[in-house]
This record gives structure tokens, C-alpha cells and sequence, in this order.
């Protein structure tokens, strides 16, 4: 099919991108990779009467590695570019192993990590992990610049608390204590397809080896994506066991209300969710040098 | 066809019925011709009053009517049902102004499903039946009651296969050119059937064959979805004829979900009787075949197919079939690869495994019990004969080759690990070379079986076939060059085949399809190029003063045997032929072609096994191929290579209607599936590598000893991969009926055998 009739416009700068927002509202939809867009506009499922084009604005596409404070990622970033990245691989391992889980290599050389951030898909894997990173949003606006915790980010399906007159600028991801452990799982029909759960798990253990604090997120179980709280009193102080990775997965198929569609009930997005995240956990105790007691 | 464009050529876009089932009362594209850049709308009312319905190829005995249009006059049936063709300057405004159309529609009561079609009361798609089956068919083959009484182990099943489609990568796609001054139309289009299609745009639009050119380009994928004639292929030129311009349309990805035929959709409840060592002695089968709306150009042939191969490789001596083919409100069902075989080939495997489980016997060695041996061929089953089959050879090489055994003693070790691997057959015979005219004909086809192949040697020595198949995707062409080639003695590289023009190519009895292009297709063409070789000879020996017989070829060069320096060239001989007919021997017409028919005898059966190992995860329910092996004897090989590719294509699609695709209606007869969302096409990634292997015994009734291959993979495959998964869920006692077998079905197997003690697929209650 073919998009309804639009206005196009490519901005160089941010500041004109606001304006053309500021005036034409929620008539306005942005481009970046396309690879979600492309086909709502092709199947009229959106009709924007404006089309916003971001990729002449190079301040976007940057990606910020500090030496001491963070990682800063432009909002139209490749996905592909990051994986890529040798510095992401070293800094942003989870991410990294996320973002290689996003469709396929030929979507992803057009795919943006703000883009997918921005699309809020209850499937899609970078925003379950931009939780478990506790990452910020550089949002931009009529009334100037600000940031959102990835805690206050995703409202709904396919909500975010980006306005329509708004711009997502970057994602920045806090500097990282050494030593994590990480791993990102997940279930999809097919390779490339979208998830039917996906689990994002970081770790970090003291140097007795017993566990710190666990942060998990999935993808796929609800509206948006889901981190599950309070599971640094289960394992704080504690050696990794497969008892104790069952206890999580058990408090994560008790916390989570997972959806039935075409693809799946939820009943089953419930049960592997669970297996995801014991097998996630496992993973990411034995990157953390940790051993698994049976 | 996105690559074809005419000057001045204008886009058309179809509105199509949202509804499954509603009277039209009205529609206004007032609105929508008057927009700028539109250049015509066309509904069923522009249709006159007594306009052709779509003519179907096959009338089964008894069947019914299903009158159905290019475009939908006073009634839609199915979601998707075309209504309106929009022609306009691009296709962008073609679609703005497709939604400027106003429909009345009268909404009707639907039917989802078959079973639902067939219960009292149920909503009728057809007026003047009394209910809502289109066709019904019966066989019998000995006494199957008796057997069934005097049997000591019965098994019985009731499967429920989904409807799938071919979906090949290529849309459809149909480009119009009705030249007003002439009265004559040039049709290209994306088809399998450029003959059938000539013949049926004749006596639709009323326009005399010799004025209607059909040209079929290079086709990208069809699978059979394209053996078909669609309402489209009227529409267009008739909106051509209107605008006075080239009219092209091309089938979107989201619009050839509803718009394309679709597949296999059937339920069979099916019995199997044997002794207690494992002799079937009976097969019976109650099948009901999911039409969809309206008989569509092959009308239930599918569904037929299913119903005469429900003994498959085996002798069983009683035998009885009954059919229902029901319309539902649907897009209409039709051809895909395998035409109703693997439907017939997983009740029948399955069933068997389930014997060989009652018995506790080994899989293999009940089929070995019950293969047709080698002195029973020619061997009559519910309808065909089987030509020729060492098919327990086949066995034991495919066993050999999987290392059937070795997977069997492993399996012991990987259950005690607590890992589910499963081993799974499935062993197939299938129709191909379709076929004889005169079998063909009487069966109800209006088109015969044969086949012309037209050779031409050029001026230069060079060799042009022609042929009335077309290429899509399956290569067959290197195949008949190769003939060609080999026949004449000429490099394959000197051997140009040119396909799919109803202007130059000769008419093919039937169509590509029915694995019959290498067979029935190069045996023609066989006979061509060996007519046009003698008359070469015999110029040769004119121009060498020698006797035919001491002549030989050999890349072009005609020599005397053991003389070599006495030569002339194809060059020579060509031109003798066209340009010096003074050199050619007295009385001698010039020129250098032959056009020969093949009409086949019989068909050809060729005939393999397929073993799959699968790993379920337990906890996921994910299933991973361990090993896919494939042994076959498809008779002489045209090409191996193409061979092996055709037989990697149908293992694909028997996997994914195995684990993956399903086009799904909810109970109001609405389409689940719009996208590749929910279309689980699987990828490569999804798709094992096979081991193939073949043996050769060649046909003894097609010259050149080739059997059809295109189907082959597709046949067998879905029963095996079931088969083996539910041989690794063996702990859990799960019988598999029901198909795509998707991970949360295996893990609700397992849950269920685990709090019962015993396990068996259920039919979801809602579809």
C-alpha cells in the first residue's frame, strides 16, 4: 500500500525540528530509521500531515563515550552502528546484546536505538534494558531542553512521555560499577522477529561473591516494559543458586500480567518468562565470575 | 511485473469487501472519479447484465456452481472479495481515491468454518443449495467394515490441518493493454497458465483467442497460487478497454493475504485396522475440505487428491474415502504445492505411527511390513496406478543415511539426561508428469495433459526452444535447454529457451505445474530436438557425401566417425538450410524445425522418505533440528543441482506448515492475519540443511526416464517433523493431530500429560 498524501521537510538542526513541531502538533510524525514508521504510513495506519526527516541533523547521530560519566547516545544512532561499536561492547555489553536481538542486520543499519526508544513497541528489547541501566532521556521541547528518567518514560503502548511538539535528543546511560554481570534472553517465533518475552538482567556480586543487588526488565509481558522491583532483598547477601534464581523467576511470573494475542497466551508469556529469566540470571552470574551453586 | 511499464500505462488499485459475507446494494464512486488524476472506477454494475463468472479448468462430476466475478455484482462472500478497481495516474492516488468510495453494504450472517457451514440453520453462501457443500466424492476398495470388525489393533484420528497459502515472494501482478483500434488485448501477467488464461479471457470478455496475447515474464515464485484465473486478470483489461490506456495492477503484500488462493485447509477423521503384526489391513477417511467462498479454477482438486492417495505407499487391500469439499465464507481455496498430497501423506503416517505404538513395534519396520513391494507394480490404490517403486531400498538407504539407529540408542541417553529428542518419518509416493489427456479429460479436466515442444535451429547454427511453460523460480529451463543441447550436440551455451508468450510459444496442454515441466515439458521437447537432429544428419551427409549413420556430433561439429578432419558445422548446416537450400539435397524443404507433441501414457510416481531429529526444549517448548535427511528416486535427473534445490524449497514449506504458518479467521470469519506479523514465514534460519541422497530408476514410460520433483519436498515433510516431535514428547504420551504444532501447544502437552497421566492435542475451541 501507499501513504496517504504528506508534507516532507528535513531540518539540519534541532531547534528548527522544534519548530516545525511546535506548529504543526500531533499532525507531525518523525523519521528516523523508518523501519517502524515506513509501514504505518505504507498501510495508512497513520496519516501525518507533516513528515519530519531527522537524519540531516548530525548532532543526533553522535554517540558521547565519556571517560568518567556515562555514555551518551545521539537519538539516531544506527542500532547498527552500535553493536558494532567497540567502545558499546566494552561499556554497554547488555545493550549491545540486545540490540543484536532487534530484527535483522539489514533493519538495523537504519534502525535507531532513539527510535525504538521513542516507539515505546511493548515487544521491543531496547527500552526493557534503557530500565535496567537506569538511563536518562534528553527530551526537547517548546520550552527548551529536559530529561526523564527511563522509570517515568513509557506510559503506556506505543506511549512515552515525549509530547507531540517534543524531540528525543539522546539516551544516556549512567556510568556502570565494574564487575556486572548481564544478559539479555529472548523468546520470538522466528529469528528476527518480534519477542514474545525478553528479559534484560544485570547483576553485580562484592568480592566475597555473594550478590549486591539483581535488576531485571522484560519485554513483551505487558503495556510497556516491566522492571521488576524489590529484588535486592532477595539477593542481597546471597551466593547465586539455582534456588535462588528459581525464587526471582517465580516472583517474576508471580508480578507480571502478560497479554494473550495472535502469537502467544499469557499463560505461556508468563511461564517463559520465568525459564528466560533463570536462564538469564544463570548467564549473567557466571559473566560476573560467579559460580551457580545447583 | 513491477519491472513493466507501457507508455501512457495508468495504476489500478482494488477496493475489496471488508465484509465475509453482505449483500452490495449500492456503490457511489461519484466522489472518487471526480478527483483529480482519476481516470476511471469500475464496479460490478459496469459489468453487463450477462457477463461471464469466472470459468473454472476442473468440473468434478456433481459439483455445484459457485458463480463468481471479476468484480462482485450484487453479493461479497469472503473478506477481500474484489468490488471496485480504481484507475488513476500512480498508485498513491489510486488508493486516495479508493477511499473516497461509498459501499451500501447489507451485512449477512457468516460462516467461519466448515463445521459451522454444515450444522443446521447455518447461514448459506449459495441461495439455491439446500446447504453449503459444493461437491461430495466417494471410494471404496474392498471390504473396509470387515476389516475393521476382524482387526485387532484400530487406531483412529481426527486432524484438523490449517489453512495456509503459497505465498511466494513475488506478488501477483497483471499489466492490461487493450488496444481500442485493433480490438486486441496484451495481457501480461504473473501466472502459470498463459494458455488456460488466453482460453478463459476469450470467452469472458468475448474477444477471439487469435486477439489476445497473454506473456507470462519471468515469474518470482508461484507454488501453484498462480495455477489459477483470477477475477483481476478480467478487471484490469476491462478498466484498459474503458481509460483506452495500459492499465497495470500489482498485488501488495497486505492485499495477497486475502487476494491469493489459499491452502490445505481440512479435517479428516480417519481409521486405521491392522493385525497384530503389523499388516494394515484398512484405511478409511471422512474428509472435509474448507473451500472458502467459491469454487476457484481447480475447483476441489486438492481436496480430491487428498482423498484417492489415502493409502499412500502401502499396499492396504480395503480402503474407503468420503468427501465433503464445503464453502465457508473465506478466500477461496486452490493449488499449492503437493495439491492436497501432504494432507493425505500425514493422516496416513501418523496413523501408522500410531499402529506401530500400539503394537510396540519399531516405526520402521511396520512400514517395511506394508510397503508396496516391487512385484506388485503396476499396483492400482484408490484410483491411480503406481508405475514402478523400490521403495524398500529407499528405506534402508534414508535409514542408513540418518543413521536411524544410532539416533535410537542416543535417545535412550538423552532421555535419561532429561533432553527430548525425537526421531520422525514419513515416507510419500506422489502424482507428477500429469498427466495422459485422455485420464485427464475424463476426470473432468477441460484441458489435456500434453505437451509441445517447438525447436528451431537458427541460420547460425544456434538453437532456439520454445516452449509453453513458464519459468518461475524453479529453473526448469536449464533443464529443456540441457535436452536440447544434449540431443542436437550442441553446447548447452548455443541453447536459448523462450517461455510464457502465447504469441510465439506453443501451447501446453496443461500448465507449469504438477511436477510435469521436466518430464512431460522436456520429453516434448526431446522429441523436437531429435526430429530436427535427423533432418541435420541428413543435410550433413548430403554436404559430406556419407551415410547418415557414420555421422557423428559433437559440440557442434558434424563428422564422419573415425574421420574427423571430414566435418561441417552447425553453421554450415544452418546455412544450407535458410540461406543456400540449392546445397540441400533434392526434394528437401529449407529449414530447420520441429514441432513435436508428448502426450504421457501414464503419469510418474516418484517416490522418498523423509527423517527428521528435533530437540524440544522442555521448558520453552522450542523445537531445534538436530539432523533433516531425504532420500528419493525421482527417476534421471535433468539436473542435480536443480534437483536438490527444488527438494530444499518443499522441506522449507512442509516446515512451515509443520511449526509455523496459519492464515486464522475468528468465529465471525474475519482474517487474523494481515502482515507478516502474524504470517510466520519461516526464514533460513529456521530451516535445517538437508541431507539428501537419491536413487535413479528411471521412468519407464517418459523418454528420458524423468519423474516430476517440484512437489516432493513438500509432501512428506509436515508428517515427519510431527512425527519426530512427538516422538520426543514420547514421555509424555502426546499424540499430535493438529497443525502448525506451535511451542506453546508442546508446553500445554506436556502440563497436560503431566497432571493426567495421559496427553492429547485439543482443538483450540476458538479459530
Amino acid at each position: 500500500m501507499k501513504p496517504a498524501p504528506f508534507a516532507y521537510c528535513d531540518p539540519t538542526t534541532v531547534d528548527e525540528a522544534v519548530a516545525v513541531l511546535a506548529d504543526a502538533g500531533d499532525e507531525a510524525k518523525l523519521l528516523a530509521g523508518g523501519q517502524s514508521l515506513m509501514p504505518l504510513l505504507n498501510l495508512r495506519i497513520v496519516r501525518p500531515s507533516v513528515l519530519v526527516d531527522l537524519n540531516r541533523i548530525e548532532q543526533l547521530s553522535e554517540i558521547d563515550a565519556r571517560e568518567i560519566g556515562g555514555i551518551r547516545i545521539g537519538a539516531t544512532v544506527r542500532q547498527r552502528t552500535l553493536e558494532l561499536d567497540a567502545t558499546m561492547r566494552e561499556r554497554l555489553p547488555l545493550l549491545v546484546e540486545a540490540v543484536r536481538l532487534v530484527a535483522h542486520v539489514p533493519i538495523r543499519t537504519r534502525g535507531t536505538v532513539g527510535g525504538s526508544v521513542a516507539h515505546a513497541d511493548p515487544a521491543a528489547e531496547i527500552p526493557a534494558v534503557t530500565l535496567v541501566l537506569g538511563a536518562t532521556m534528553h527530551v526537547v521541547g517548546p520550552t527548551g531542553p529536559r530529561m526523564i528518567p527511563a522509570t517515568e518514560f513509557y506510559l503506556g503502548p506505543f506511549t512515552t512521555g515525549v509530547d507531540p511538539s517534543d524531540l528525543l535528543v539522546a539516551v544516556e546511560f549512567p556510568p556502570q560499577p565494574p564487575g556486572a554481570g548481564w544478559a539479555f534472553l529472548e523468546i520470538a517465533r522466528l529469528h528476527g522477529a518480534f519477542a514474545l518475552v525478553g528479559v534484560a538482567a544485570l547483576i553485580h556480586a562484592g568480592a566475597d561473591g555473594t550478590l549486591e543487588d539483581a535488576r531485571l526488565a522484560l519485554c513483551g509481558v505487558g503495556g510497556t516494559p516491566v522492571e521488576i522491583e524489590g529484588l535486592d532483598e532477595l539477593v542481597r547477601g546471597q551466593r547465586p543458586s539455582a534456588s535462588l534464581i528459581e525464587q526471582v523467576a517465580r516472583r517474576v511470573r508471580e508480578t507480571i500480567e502478560p497479554f494473550t494475542d495472535t502469537q502467544a497466551g499469557a499463560g505461556y508469556r508468563r511461564e517463559v518468562a520465568g525459564v528466560l529469566t533463570a536462564r538469564a540470571l544463570h548467564l549473567a552470574a557466571l559473566r560476573a565470575g560467579l559460580e551457580v551453586a545447583a | 511485473m513491477g519491472d513493466l511499464t507501457r507508455p501512457r500505462m495508468l495504476h489500478a488499485v482494488f477496493l475489496r469487501s471488508p465484509y465475509p459475507h453482505a449483500l452490495v446494494r449500492g456503490v457511489d464512486a461519484s466522489r472518487a472519479t471526480a478527483m483529480s488524476g482519476v481516470h476511471a472506477v469500475l464496479t460490478g454494475a459496469d459489468l453487463p447484465a450477462d457477463f461471464p463468472a469466472q470459468p473454472l479448468n476442473h468440473l468434478f462430476h456433481g459439483q455445484r456452481e459457485t458463480p463468481y466475478y471479476a468484480l462482485a455484482r450484487d453479493r461479497v462472500r469472503y473478506v477481500g472479495e474484489p468490488v471496485a478497481i480504481v484507475v488513476a495516474d500512480s498508485p498513491y492516488v489510486a488508493e486516495d481515491a479508493r477511499e473516497e468510495i461509498e459501499v451500501d453494504w447489507d451485512p449477512l450472517p457468516a460462516v467461519a468454518s466448515a463445521e459451522v457451514a454444515l450444522e443446521d440453520g447455518a447461514s448459506r453462501l449459495y441461495d439455491d443449495w439446500p446447504d453449503n457443500v459444493a461437491a461430495t466424492f466417494e471410494a471404496d476398495m474392498g471390504d473396509v467394515d470387515t476389516a475393521l470388525a476382524e482387526a485387532d489393533v484400530v487406531v483412529s484420528a481426527r486432524f484438523d490441518l490449517q489453512r495456509l497459502f503459497a505465498c511466494p515472494l513475488e506478488g501477483r501482478g497483471v499489466l492490461a493493454e487493450w488496444d481500442l483500434f485493433r480490438d486486441e488485448l496484451t495481457l501480461w501477467t504473473s501466472s502459470q497458465i498463459p494458455h488456460i488464461a488466453r482460453d478463459f479471457l476469450s470467452w469472458v470478455l468475448g474477444l477471439p483467442e487469435p486477439r489476445i496475447r497473454v506473456i507470462v515474464p519471468r515469474v518470482g515464485g508461484a507454488f501453484g497460487s498462480k495455477f489459477h484465473f483470477y477475477p483481476e486478470e478480467v478487471a484490469v483489461p476491462l478498466a484498459s478497454r474503458a481509460t483506452g490506456r495500459p492499465v497495470r495492477w500489482l498485488e501488495d503484500r497486505a492485499e495477497s493475504f486475502l487476494a491469493t488462493v489459499h491452502a490445505r485447509e481440512q479435517i479428516i477423521e480417519a481409521t486405521m485396522a491392522a493385525r497384530s503384526d503389523g499388516t494394515v489391513t484398512a484405511v478409511s477417511g471422512e474428509i472435509l475440505g474448507d473451500m472458502g467462498a467459491a469454487l476457484h479454477t481447480v475447483s476441489y482438486g486438492p481436496v480430491w487428491l487428498t482423498s484417492v492417495m489415502l493409502t499412500n505407499v502401502y499396499a492396504i487391500p480395503n480402503a474407503r474415502v468420503r468427501t465433503r469439499a464445503v464453502v465457508t465464507n473465506k478466500t477461496p481455496l486452490g493449488s499449492y504445492r503437493g495439491w492436497g498430497q501432504p494432507q493425505a501423506n500425514f493422516v496416513v503416517e501418523r496413523l501408522i505411527d500410531q499402529v506401530a505404538r500400539r503394537l510396540d513395534a519399531d516405526p520402521t519396520e511396520i512400514r517395511r511390513r506394508n510397503l508396496i513391494p516391487p512385484d506388485r507394480f503396476p499396483y492400482k490404490g484408490l484410483h491411480h496406478v503406481f508405475d514402478n517403486g523400490e521403495y524398500e531400498a529407499c528405506l534402508d538407504r534414508g535409514l542408513e543415511l540418518a543413521d536411524y539407529t544410532g539416533w535410537r540408542e542416543r535417545q535412550h541417553r538423552f532421555r535419561a539426561d532429561g533432553r527430548l529428542v525425537g526421531v520422525g518419518l514419513s515416507f510419500y509416493v506422489e502424482n507428477t508428469a500429469l498427466g495422459p489427456s485422455r485420464l485427464l479429460n475424463a476426470g473432468g479436466v477441460l484441458s489435456g495433459g500434453y505437451d509441445i515442444g517447438h525447436v528451431r535451429m537458427e541460420t547460425n547454427g544456434e538453437v532456439t526452444v520454445f516452449t509453453g511453460l513458464c519459468e518461475m523460480g524453479q529453473g526448469f529451463t536449464n533443464g529443456l535447454a540441457q535436452l536440447a543441447a544434449d540431443e542436437l550436440g550442441v553446447d548447452l551455451a548455443q541453447v536459448t529457451v523462450v517461455t510464457g508468450d502465447t504469441q510465439t510459444c506453443p501451447m501446453t496442454g496443461y500448465g507449469t505445474g504438477a511436477s510435469r515441466s521436466a518430464a512431460v515439458g522436456g520429453a516434448a521437447v526431446m522429441k523436437a530436438a531429435g526430429t530436427v537432429r535427423r533432418k541435420v544428419l541428413e543435410i550433413a551427409s548430403h554436404m559430406l557425401e556419407a551415410a547418415a549413420g557414420d555421422l557423428e556430433i559433437n559440440a557442434g561439429v558434424i563428422s564422419i566417425a573415425g574421420s574427423p578432419d571430414r566435418y561441417v558445422t552447425m553453421a554450415d548446416v544452418g546455412r544450407a538450410a535458410y540461406l543456400r537450400p540449392a546445397d540441400l539435397p533434392d526434394g528437401m524443404d529449407p529449414g530447420l524445425e520441429a514441432i513435436e507433441v508428448f502426450d504421457p501414457p501414464q503419469m510418474a510416481w516418484p517416490y522418498g522418505i523423509n527423517v527428521a531429529v528435533v530437540e524440544v526444549d522442555r521448558e520453552t517448548g522450542e523445537v531445534t533440528f538436530l539432523d533433516y535427511v531425504y532420500v528419493h528416486d525421482t527417476g534421471t535427473q535433468l539436473n542435480p543441482l536443480i534437483v536438490e534445490g527444488q527438494i530444499h524449497g518443499g522441506i522449507a514449506q512442509g516446515i512451515g506448515m509443520a511449526l509455523y504458518e496459519e492464515l486464522s479467521y475468528d468465529e465471525d470469519a474475519q482474517p487474523r492475519v494481515g502482515t507478516f506479523l502474524d504470517y510466520l514465514l519461516p526464514t533460513a534460519l529456521e530451516i535445517p540443511r538437508p541431507r539428501v541422497d537419491h536413487l535413479v530408476t528411471p521412468s519407464p514410460i517418459i523418454p528420458g526416464g524423468m519423474k516430476g520433483v517440484g512437489e516432493a519436498g513438500a509432501i512428506g515433510s509436515p508428517a515427519a517433523v510431527t512425527a519426530a516431535i512427538e516422538d520426543a514428547l514420547r514421555p509424555f504420551g502426546a499424540t499430535i493431530t493438529r497443525l502448525p504444532v506451535t511451542p506453546q501447544a508442546i508446553l500445554e502437552l506436556i502440563a497436560s500429560a503431566e497432571r493426567t497421566g495421559t496427553s492429547t492435542l485439543v482443538p483450540q475451541a476458538a479459530r
